[in-house]
């Protein structure tokens, strides 16, 4: 195990001009702070006092190339050259790929990641040109121990400890976090050259000393030759662990070798010759299904359970004023569904997202919903305890779920962990259960974001984890109405409405609610132009876009010159905004799921009133397409007007049932999909007469 | 230690005690001596031992004192909109009302400066909520240094301030440390809803740069959310005189200047102005809005000589570098697709790190350089291989226009080199690795810039390259078969901004390349299947790419009944969403001239006729022209057409003609083609 020299224990100050003082504290009284070596500091200049600090010592790296680097440099070369006639043509090669975790007795733990690997492509060139390694003060320290290019002219340049740098990153508006990075930038990497380095974490100060929860990836976007885990314990802990997507041959490397050294036991899972991952449109997440490796030293997830619960239920008490609020704001609701409605937008519309993360207890924990009331922003967690905490007041249980959106892998739900991105609210009703997620702003009751749909969850109040349902086709939904009317001179007139359900409606809503009222009309006209060029707008209106407990509609008018197209005596008429087109089968072949966000439906509704002089040359025949993860139909049928003397009606609805579908049922799907886009190019097709 | 619960308790405004088993307790510190830490917190003073705690934050408010109900605040701003804040009924489009936007400059006599801006805002609606209370201030790490005044919100009449909890002072290229220097002080002020008035004030100090960073400065006077008042002051010592530029402001302005205190203060001030409203392709925000700029006045010449002689010191070859030059054969395209290739590029602009290169050998030996570093390194490699190479700083079109009356190095943005070679001058600008030596990024085309070299002329301007050099030609030949499905060829040629985003191919494995072909395919058909495609020379920056393809489509053609084939033209689409509206408040903009043009021939299948061919089309305006002609020649059908944008803008007087033009071009593109048995 390697040991890193630490610094004397001293504080660390960081004032607010920036500068940062190393100092025994001797007292902090009033306003003044006394350090042991006598200075005094203005308790208004400080910022922060960090007691548990240990920083790294520098690696004692040379800069100059020893004879062992040439030698190992004519080595990689090798091993590169050869490595590489496997899998030729690619953008880089990895030759190592290396994680080793150490648990130490004290709770305490490390990890550790070697690499090679070899520039063959600008784009790599730039993802491994920059080493940066995460740290939080008085917890963690990080650094980077390795970082040599070898150059295939048989030139060495040795890591440069004197460069390697400590920043504390910004990131987007509505977030605020206190971790930092130790960055490097590799020197003189160029297409051909062998990078090798050596990074390292070290846990000195976790916060809990059972919490250990190594992760590992198996396979990445460039072929690996070697690819290893390693997770060392003292010999009085068990590891559990979960192997997972080791498929096929890989079935035998699943289970780790171990070794036992001094007091330590060592549980080690390697791979080798591992292809690429090859990106596909709407692929599921890497997560789904490269091998991967997940471990605890908890065999069920009663400690983590119980360590949350306990936050929570701190938490969610309400106090005087959250508690008086919340009886004025469902004072008038005279059902359960109402009052739940009542604070599921309020808790949309009024607390603002924000994320302050500062330690373990905002971090996981959340801020106290009284807090997070007071100051009217908050996160996810922040959001979801404050639910509860008024659904308590409201006479309603419920419970925060802790969840993975499906923009993320699956969860790892056999190996307990705290790796949550997003948390949500499971309320209970007489006879019923919602799943409910009051981070969005504008989710009409009972809908909630489809990035939640399908996941699992940790139930923490009821201690248990459970899979958040995926709605139905309908609760997902755009219906688009077109009445039309085609003049004799091949004009048309159109009013299109819009009356999209569930996450669609929600998608909508944030759109055009956040474009100035001018810009909407623009966009609506250029719209229009899309459909048929020469249009003109002639109104646009947009129904309960701020009223979150509507439903939201949009309206549109539009005439088009010449939309009727003469080809000789015949005028051809498109279906407006019809046509539908599906990205994520425009492969042959697929090695990857497709994954949606949740299940989706899509109406068409159109009826035409066509002048007498149009006769019906051509129309669409009436079709019906099903496979085992949708379903489409569609048609059209000329009618008698009283008014106008005919009209055409078309309508179709796309159905797709499933959030993902399997690599295996890509070939009928595509062929579903395909299908339904080339029906919906068909036009109609009229015999003018004189 | 008597707190045994793992909680977190407390209030918006208190210190934060970050304890080692996660813990974070709210209150006030209130002594720290012989290994113990006091805490007054609501339920009384606990103690904790200091070896239990990770950290203290010691959270301050940044308030005004006295100041604490929305009666006693002193701002005539926001008590202007306490007695009649605004209806959002009057400001549909926006999402929060500036009452006040205050700028300030002020300039010492040490040439140190600040900017200082003191804001007072009305949320309007929801989406005005976030804009309107989140605040982010850019300062350069070492030269300058910002702070926050004050920042609070009126909520219901109740005060609430900013504290440390929502603060973040941090670095915005942490991702590039070779140019890790632009920090940010960001913010977000607590309490804020619909019908909530936030203010605040903050400042960035800056310490002079002399020529390299000196004291410039842009204003703009309309922004995305209306303004009541809207006012810029610089202060600058008596005696130093400033150059000044002001553009759009409109009739009504206040502009003033006036001395006290051995200072001279100017001021703009404009009432009432309305938000900007984006339209399509419109010009870039500098580009349109109201602005003031300003600088210490000062030369040209002088700045070129200083410039230059900085420049020169970094411009030294090492042994490495020289061997490279020679190794490259002394061929400035070589050079440049070398530099271009090699020399990782650092997308952090000159203002956010430095206006002088950084050492030729140190670019050299990072293989990293931002837009400034890499054509440097270019111009150092060219001077060393015997060229007429000039460098020079430039101004993209992303920016605001160019101002010859302001003389500062601030006003440029990237790096490039005039390289002579006889009579003919070219600018090269080796930025990204897509690019050919040829393709000047159309953002530094008809752009104006610094010539850096003692002697020479000084200010220079940039050429827009021809439409043939911005353009993509499609060559195809189409089988139609007699059920109505396609087998078609096609090969294209490209330049430019076109050629640069194809050549961004050249990082995919071959199965992604086969996979993004695929999908070109498929949206020209969803039936279309890839036969074949060739595509090379991506990686070879010294060639055109070839590209071609073979591919068939299955029931391409529409049939109606048993009589009739109807088909357009494969993949010909010229959509025209972004003319809808009929009329402009801005022109529309492009950063380069364009051209499109394709030949296609389609073999008809035995037993069908011609029952309809669309006529030609010739139409023409101001910016640009299009052309489409079909003919039959026995069983083909030939088709030509050309898109050409002569122009890279339009004005709103010129937009009908334009809009017609693209509508007219969308509508034949719309047309069919039909045969019969």
């Amino acid at each position: 195990m390697l040991l890193l020299p630490l610094t004397a224990s001293a504080e660390t100050l960081k004032l607010r001009s920036k500068a940062e003082v190393n100092a025994v504290i001797a007292g902090l009284e009033g306003g003044r702070i006394l350090l042991q070596d006598g200075r005094k500091l203005p308790r208004a200049e400080v910022e922060e006092i960090v007691f548990a600090q240990k920083e790294a010592a520098k690696p004692a790296s040379a800069v100059v190339a020893s004879p062992e680097d040439k030698a190992r440099s004519a080595e990689l070369f090798k091993e590169a050259a050869e490595f590489g006639e496997l899998y030729p043509d690619m953008d880089g090669l990895i030759l190592q790929d290396h994680g080793e975790f150490v648990l130490r007795e004290d709770g305490t733990w490390l990890y550790r990641s070697r690499f090679i690997g070899q520039v063959l492509k600008d784009d790599v060139k730039r993802q491994w040109g920059t080493l940066m390694e995460y740290f939080e003060d008085g917890r963690s320290r990080a650094q980077i121990l390795k970082a040599t290019v070898y150059l295939p002219d048989g030139r060495v340049l040795p890591l440069d400890p004197d460069r390697v740098s400590v920043t504390r990153p910004q990131s987007g508006d509505l977030f605020f976090t206190s971790y930092r990075f130790v960055n490097y930038s590799v020197p003189g990497l160029e297409k051909g050259a062998i990078i090798e380095t050596v990074t390292e974490r070290e846990e000195y100060n976790p916060f809990r000393k059972d919490f250990f929860f190594p992760a590992f990836y198996f396979q990445g976007y460039q072929p690996i030759k070697s690819t290893r885990l390693s997770i060392t314990v003292p010999k009085s802990v068990r590891l559990e662990y979960a192997a997972k997507h080791f498929d096929g041959k890989l079935s035998k490397a699943a289970s780790p070798s171990a070794s036992e050294a001094g007091g330590d036991a060592t549980y080690a899972w390697e791979l080798r010759d591992m292809p690429p991952i090859i990106p596909e449109p709407e692929m599921n997440q890497p997560g789904d299904f490269v091998p991967r490796v997940a471990a605890s030293v908890f065999k069920g997830w009663g400690p983590i359970l119980s360590w949350l619960r306990k936050m929570y239920e701190e938490r969610t008490a309400p106090g005087p004023a959250l508690t008086r609020f919340t009886q004025d704001l469902v004072k008038d609701a005279k059902t359960d569904d109402e009052k739940v409605a009542a604070i599921y937008h309020y808790l949309q519309k009024r607390i603002r997202y924000i994320a302050v993360k500062m330690g373990v207890a905002s971090g996981w924990g959340g801020y106290d919903a009284n807090l997070t009331f007071e100051r009217q922003y908050g996160c996810c967690i922040d959001k979801a305890l404050l639910f509860t905490a008024m659904l308590k007041v409201a006479g309603i249980e419920s419970t925060p779920l802790l969840v993975d959106t499906n923009y993320a892998a699956d969860h790892e739900w056999d190996i307990p962990d705290i790796a949550f991105q997003h948390a949500i609210n499971l309320v209970k009703l007489p006879g019923r259960r919602l799943v409910l997620d009051s981070t969005g702003y504008d989710y009409r009751y009972p809908y909630f974001a489809d990035m939640d749909h399908g996941v699992g969850s940790l139930n923490v109040f009821d201690g248990k984890v459970e899979s958040v349902p995926v709605p139905a086709p309908a609760d997902n939904s755009s219906t688009n109405i077109f009445n039309m009317r085609v003049l004799d001179n091949g004009n048309a007139f159109v009013n299109y409405a819009a009356k999209p359900t569930g996450p669609r409606e929600a998608a909508q809503r944030g759109y055009y609610k956040r474009i100035k009222d001018a810009e909407l009309k623009k966009m609506f006209q250029g719209r229009a132009n899309r459909v048929s060029a020469g249009a003109e707008l002639l109104l646009y209106k947009l129904y309960d876009l701020d009223d979150v407990s509507k439903p939201f509609t949009l309206e549109l008018e539009y005439q088009m010159p010449g939309y009727a197209i003469r080809a000789g005596d015949l005028r051809i008429v498109k279906l407006p905004e019809f046509v539908q087109s599906f990205d994520e089968v425009s492969l042959e072949k697929r090695a990857y799921d497709i994954e949606y966000r949740s299940s989706f439906e899509r109406r068409y509704s159109y009826v035409i009133d066509i002048p007498k002089r149009y006769e019906v040359a051509f129309l669409p025949e009436k079709v019906k397409f099903k496979d085992k993860h949708g379903a489409f139909e569609a048609g059209c049928r000329a009618e008698d007007n009283p008014a106008s003397g005919r009209k055409v009606v078309c309508g179709a609805v796309l159905q797709v049932t499933s959030r993902v579908i399997p690599a295996a049922d890509y070939p009928e799907y595509r062929s579903f999909l395909r299908r339904v886009s080339r029906y919906t190019e068909n036009q109609l097709f009229f015999r003018e007469t004189p | 230690m008597i707190l045994a619960l793992l909680l977190l308790v407390g209030t918006a405004r208190a210190d934060v005690v970050f304890l080692n088993k996660g813990d974070e307790v709210s209150g006030t510190v209130e002594r720290i001596a012989d290994g113990k830490l006091i805490l007054k917190g609501k339920g009384g003073p606990q103690v904790y031992d200091t070896k239990d705690v990770q950290k203290v934050k010691l959270v301050r408010e940044w308030d005004i004192e006295g100041e604490d109900s929305p009666g006693r605040i002193k701002s005539q701003a926001v008590q202007k909109l306490l007695k009649a804040p605004p209806k959002p009924e009057q400001y549909p489009d926006d999402g929060y009302y500036i009452q006040l936007l205050d700028r300030t400059y002020t300039l010492n006599k040490d040439r140190r400066w600040s900017r200082r801006t003191h804001t007072v805002r009305y949320i309007l609606r929801e989406r005005g909520k976030d804009a309107g209370a989140n605040v982010r201030v850019s300062y350069l790490g070492g030269a300058e240094s910002a702070k926050v005044d004050f920042a609070r919100s009126v909520t219901s009449g109740t005060v609430s301030w900013l504290d440390d909890t929502s603060m973040q002072d941090a670095s915005e290229n942490y991702r590039y440390p070779l140019y890790d220097r632009l920090r940010s002080l960001k913010y977000s002020v607590p309490n804020v809803n619909v019908g909530s008035i936030v203010e605040f004030s903050h400042a960035v100090e800056v310490s002079s740069g002399g020529r390299a960073r000196p004291f410039f400065g842009e204003s703009y006077f309309q922004m995305s959310e209306p303004m009541g008042v809207c006012r810029l002051r610089v202060i600058v010592p008596k005696g130093v005189k400033l150059a000044v530029q002001a553009d759009g402001l409109p009739a009504g302005a206040v502009v003033k200047k006036s001395e006290s205190d051995g200072t001279v203060t100017y001021l703009w001030e404009v009432s009432n102005v309305r938000s900007l409203r984006r339209e399509d392709s419109m010009p870039p925000f500098a580009r349109v809005v109201p602005r003031v700029a300003f600088a210490v006045q000062d030369d040209w010449k002088a700045i070129q000589a200083e410039l230059a002689a900085a420049a020169e010191a970094n411009r030294a070859l090492s042994p490495e570098m020289k061997a490279k030059v020679a190794e490259l054969g002394k061929d400035p395209e070589a050079v440049y697709a070398w530099v271009a290739r090699e020399i990782k590029q650092v997308p952090v602009e000159m203002e956010d790190f430095s206006y002088v290169p950084r050492p030729a050998q140190e670019i050299f030996r990072t293989k990293a350089g931002n837009s400034l570093d890499k054509p440097f390194l270019y111009y150092a490699m060219l001077r060393e291989a015997g060229f007429d190479a000039s460098f020079v700083y430039l101004k993209d079109k992303d920016k605001s226009p160019f101002l010859r009356r302001l003389p500062s190095v601030r006003q440029f943005s990237t790096g490039a080199v005039l390289l002579r070679t006889g009579t003919a001058e070219r600018f090269i600008a080796p930025l990204s690795d897509v690019r050919r030596v040829s393709e000047l990024p159309g953002d530094l085309q008809g752009t104006w810039g610094l010539l850096l070299r003692k002697g020479d002329r000084v200010l220079v301007q940039t050429p827009v390259l021809g439409e043939s050099r911005e353009s993509q030609q499609e060559s195809v030949e189409i089988e139609l078969k007699p059920d109505g499905s396609i087998e078609t060829r096609e090969s294209v040629s490209f330049s430019g901004r076109r050629q640069a985003g194809l050549r961004g191919l050249k990082d995919l494995k071959p199965e992604e390349l086969r996979k993004w072909v695929e999908q070109v395919v498929y949206e020209v058909h969803p039936n279309a299947k890839l036969r074949s495609y060739r595509v090379e020379n991506l990686e070879d920056l010294g060639k055109d790419i070839v590209f071609s393809l073979e591919y068939g489509v299955e029931d391409y053609a529409l049939k109606a009944g048993d009589k009739f084939l109807a088909f357009r033209v494969p993949g010909l689409k010229y959509p025209a969403g972004d003319v809808g509206k009929p009329e402009r408040e801005h022109p529309m903009f492009w950063m380069e001239r364009d051209k499109q043009a394709d030949s296609v021939s389609i073999r008809l299948p035995k037993g069908y006729k011609l029952y309809h061919l669309p006529k030609g089309l010739s139409l023409k305006s101001k910016a640009g022209s299009y052309r489409a002609s079909y003919t039959e020649e026995g069983d083909t059908i030939r088709f030509e057409d050309s898109f050409v944008r002569e122009a890279t803008e339009v004005l709103p007087a010129d937009y009908a003609e334009y809009k017609a033009q693209r509508e007219g071009a969308a509508r034949f593109a719309d047309e069919w083609i039909v045969l019969t048995r």
